[in-house]
């Protein structure tokens, strides 16, 4: 009787541990899939603002040198 | 007169013109790069050797990330300038996510700012007591110290860094605390001279820094992988005992990301400064955007690269982590004595900019709070100008005692200083992109400029660059959170302290602003206008301005109404509501021009003009300079006359000076107008302001007179002008000049203008004419050709 409640409790431990070792995981993941679509999406941004920058860096229309 | 029965609206209440729009000086996007970059630069002397003292060798690729990621939010900084002229943090985040997530956004971006003048003049400390420490152990090499203070400190003597720059970072503080109590400008001019001296370094240091590795070698920074990030004891934070950070890449790469991201500090600066920018504003600012990238990229990115390439590991992490710089320009190669002499350089560099970040701190954090303050969310009591100067003292006091504060129980540890302004830098960012996101959305009015690329599914935007910009940062604050447990711990009290200062303070304020309003309304009416113009004040041309500060010293107004008839001539008293640098990013109310301080000086300027009996337009405008906002309103409303009171802080010479500085960098078409400045024992200094007609000697008038009378006998040339003779005089003289007599023209004006007499027109008030407009130069006209007068100004005030 004893012995079965010991291994209940290990169990719930264990499921209690394991779920917070998947929530962990899983709010890893997110944060993974945040990071790097976050970084390909501002990669795009860099290549689109940069080109942008080097047609208004050579744009000498309305430039005020003072 | 009374003035109270003389509203042109037919009321009771004295009418007061409110000007919405602060007046500004309009600056190049040279200028305006220059100010953010002493704010944006000044990271390059700490942020690397923070983040390598936290993730490890591999740091310099962090930071070149986080550079290169800083394009991308000055992207979003484009975008919000392209919505709201004044675009910064509270502004959008108000418009998107409303007051409540607006105070709590302010809240973190004043833990920025507040964090940044602790930050950076610790930082300057240690490279000045990195350089003492130094040069006095080079000296005690070559035997220069004497054994007396050899024993003395039982070795070579030698300074405690952290003690040292504890006391250096109190110094400046208390330095720039005296000088915002007083009220200096913000000047763009020194902040473009610091950056030119900053560059004169950066090419020095990146150039010898090559020329170094060219010379001996060196090999780049381990890659980040998560073999190559070394955490230290203190960077994993709440996560020191989880195994997330040692199993995860991707974690270790958000944590060296988050331990780097205080590198793009200062870019909140572009959204200040767009306001000020000069048109084509846009351009100009996209211009500045990429000055200011392409410049911190170059400086911090290489230079961290540099860094940890040229200085060995042992002497970089032990001796020079908080003054990074300094131990590069100590491993170059070439003569000791050059490379001390560079590091000499270098700390006056890092000086200058970095107790300039001291200053943009202060002025930054008292803008922010000067504006929540004016929306009724911190107690009118803070924003009391000070009795003299007439400054924010309160914000002032309470911003440098929280850096005094902060700089004091950090004791001079960079890192922990760095650790937290992290916190303040990305939870702003957040808000600020999120904010952003949600406008695109929400937001209907005119945009010129989306960050790219967007797409349109089912007629639907999908802004992918915004969101992907705002994936990177939450995830980054996120992970910072778990990471920096100080920079939480510290970050999150201080901001709920200041949300909780801020939502007690706006429920006070709205009762009481709700009874002031009351008592307002039975005295003054408050009209709105966007801009300053004749029409809308109401006034006629040639009107007498008269500029007013302080309720307690308003004997020039008494002048003015002792000698203006006011039937004849428009008397307009005007206050300029100071507005700083920061502040200028931000909307403003009615209700926020016109505190109980305004209500409290226009109440005596009433009081006086209705003792006289005469009455008097009251406005009050907001500027970011008082004496830019002094000439463009006389110009505005045609004022033939401004009379000011003396300064207590100038001269009447250095006032007339301010004045005709503003005059000078006023675009055209502007006005002349006299400047009459009355001191209170009653003496009164005339300037005339912009080119005038010159006052002429008898003599010279006799000689032209003479040469008229002369001329006009000979044949054809009966019809020959004064004016004629002069302008054929003065055409002959330039091309004398130009090219022929120059050296003898000049010495001969050189002894005339030894025996010259003072500029101003110095007569005792009593002598003055019975109106403030000044008489005009009446010695060139003559009867036959009146119209002939050169430009001097006229009774009517048109030119």
């Amino acid at each position: 009787m004893l012995a079965t409640q010991q291994n209940l409790e290990q169990n719930f431990s264990r499921i209690g541990y394991y779920n917070e070792v998947t929530v962990s995981v899983v709010l890893v993941k997110i944060l993974e899939v945040m990071f790097v679509a976050g970084w390909a999406g501002s990669a795009i941004v860099l290549l689109l603002t940069g080109f942008e920058d080097v047609e208004t860096l050579l744009d000498r229309e309305d430039e005020n040198s003072h | 007169m009374s003035s109270t029965s003389n509203s042109p609206l037919g009321s009771n209440r004295v009418r007061i013109v409110v000007a919405t729009s602060v007046m500004l000086t309009f600056i190049s996007y040279w200028r305006a790069s220059a100010i953010i970059l002493n704010d944006l630069g000044s990271s390059a002397f700490y942020a690397c050797g923070i983040a390598e003292q936290a993730i490890g060798k591999s740091a310099p690729w962090f930071v070149l990330a986080v550079m290169l990621f800083a394009f991308a939010v000055r992207a979003v900084y484009v975008e919000s300038c392209s919505m709201f002229v004044r675009g910064g943090v509270y502004r959008v985040v108000k418009e998107a996510l409303g007051g409540t997530l607006a105070k709590l956004s302010v809240s973190a971006l004043m833990f920025d700012y507040i964090l940044t003048g602790p930050v950076s003049g610790v930082s300057a400390g240690q490279y000045i007591a990195g350089l003492i420490n130094d040069t006095i152990a080079i000296a005690d090499k070559h035997g220069w110290i004497p054994a007396a203070i050899h024993h003395l400190f039982h070795g070579t003597p030698q300074f405690n860094g952290n003690t040292t720059a504890v006391m250096f970072a109190v110094a400046v503080t208390l330095y720039y605390w005296w000088e915002n109590i007083k009220g200096i400008e913000e000047s763009s001019e020194k902040a473009l001279w610091v950056m030119q001296v900053t560059t004169v370094m950066v090419v020095l240091l990146l150039g010898w820094s090559f020329f170094t590795l060219l010379k001996v070698g060196g090999h780049l920074p381990p890659f980040p992988t998560l073999a190559n990030i070394h955490y230290s004891s203190e960077s994993l934070g709440f996560w020191k005992h989880s195994s997330l950070p040692h199993t995860f890449a991707i974690l270790g790469l958000i944590i060296g990301f988050g331990h780097s991201v205080l590198a793009m500090s200062g870019e909140e600066s572009l959204a200040q400064v767009y306001r000020e920018l000069a048109h084509p504003k846009l351009k100009n600012l996209k211009r500045t955007a990429i000055v200011i990238g392409m410049y911190s990229f170059l400086f911090t990115g290489l230079v961290s690269f540099l860094a940890v390439m040229l200085i060995p590991d042992n002497v970089r992490t032990q001796v020079y982590s908080d003054n990074l710089i300094a131990g590069l320009a100590m491993h170059m190669v070439g003569p000791e004595v050059l490379r001390l002499a560079f590091r000499a350089f270098v700390v006056v560099v890092g000086f200058l900019i970095l107790s300039g970040a001291v200053n943009t701190a202060i002025v930054g954090s008292n803008g922010v709070l000067n504006r929540v303050s004016e929306d009724g969310v911190l107690a009118d009591w803070f924003r009391r100008p000070h009795k003299r100067y007439g400054t924010t003292s309160r914000i002032i006091n309470l911003i440098v005692g929280l850096q005094l504060f902060t700089i004091i129980v950090s004791w001079g540890n960079i890192y922990t200083l760095g650790e937290a302004y992290a916190f303040g830098v990305v939870w702003s960012f957040v808000f600020k992109t999120v904010s952003m996101l949600v406008l695109r959305y929400r937001y209907k009015g005119v945009r010129n400029w989306k960050v790219p690329p967007n797409f349109h599914i089912f007629g639907i935007e999908i802004p992918i660059g915004l969101a992907s910009i705002a994936m990177v940062l939450l995830a980054t604050a996120i992970v910072n959170l778990f990471t920096k447990s100080v920079a939480t711990v510290s970050g999150i009290i201080f901001s709920v302290v200041f949300f909780c200062i801020f939502t007690f303070s706006e429920k006070v304020n709205r009762r009481k602003h709700a009874h002031n309003a009351a008592q307002m309304q039975e005295q003054f009416q408050l009209q709105v206008a966007e801009s300053v113009e004749r029409e809308t004040v109401g006034i006629r041309p040639g009107n007498v301005l008269v500029p007013v500060r302080d309720y307690n010293t308003l004997n020039h107004l008494r002048w003015v109404l002792d000698r203006t008839d006011t039937h004849e001539q428009d008397v307009v008293v005007m206050t300029a509501r100071t507005s700083q640098f920061g502040s200028a990013a931000y909307g403003l109310s009615a209700e926020q021009m016109f505190s109980d301080y305004e209500q409290t000086l226009f109440t005596r300027a009433v009081s006086i003009a209705e003792s006289f009996g005469k009455r008097v337009s009251l406005l009050v405008v907001p500027a970011r300079d008082p004496w830019s906002a002094i000439v463009q309103t006389a110009h505005n409303l045609e004022s033939s006359s401004v009379a000011a009171g003396l300064s207590s802080k100038m001269t009447t010479a250095e006032q007339a000076f301010a004045v005709g500085s503003a005059w000078e960098s006023t675009p055209e078409p502007k006005r002349q107008f006299v400047l009459q400045i009355v001191q209170p024992d009653g003496t009164v200094d005339t300037f005339r302001i912009g080119p005038h007609t010159p006052t002429m000697k008898d003599e010279d008038v006799v000689l032209l007179h003479r040469l008229w009378l002369n001329i006009t006998r000979e044949p054809g040339l009966e019809n020959v002008h004064h004016h004629d003779i002069l302008t054929e005089a003065l055409t002959r003289f330039a091309h004398d000049y130009g090219e022929r007599d120059r050296e003898a023209i000049v010495k001969e004006l050189q002894r005339q203008a030894a025996q010259d007499v003072p500029p101003a027109v110095r007569h005792s008030a009593d002598s003055i004419p019975t109106t403030v407009q000044p008489a005009p130069d009446d010695s060139l006209r003559d009867d036959k050709h009146r119209e002939d007068t050169p430009s001097a100004p006229k009774g009517d005030g048109s030119d």
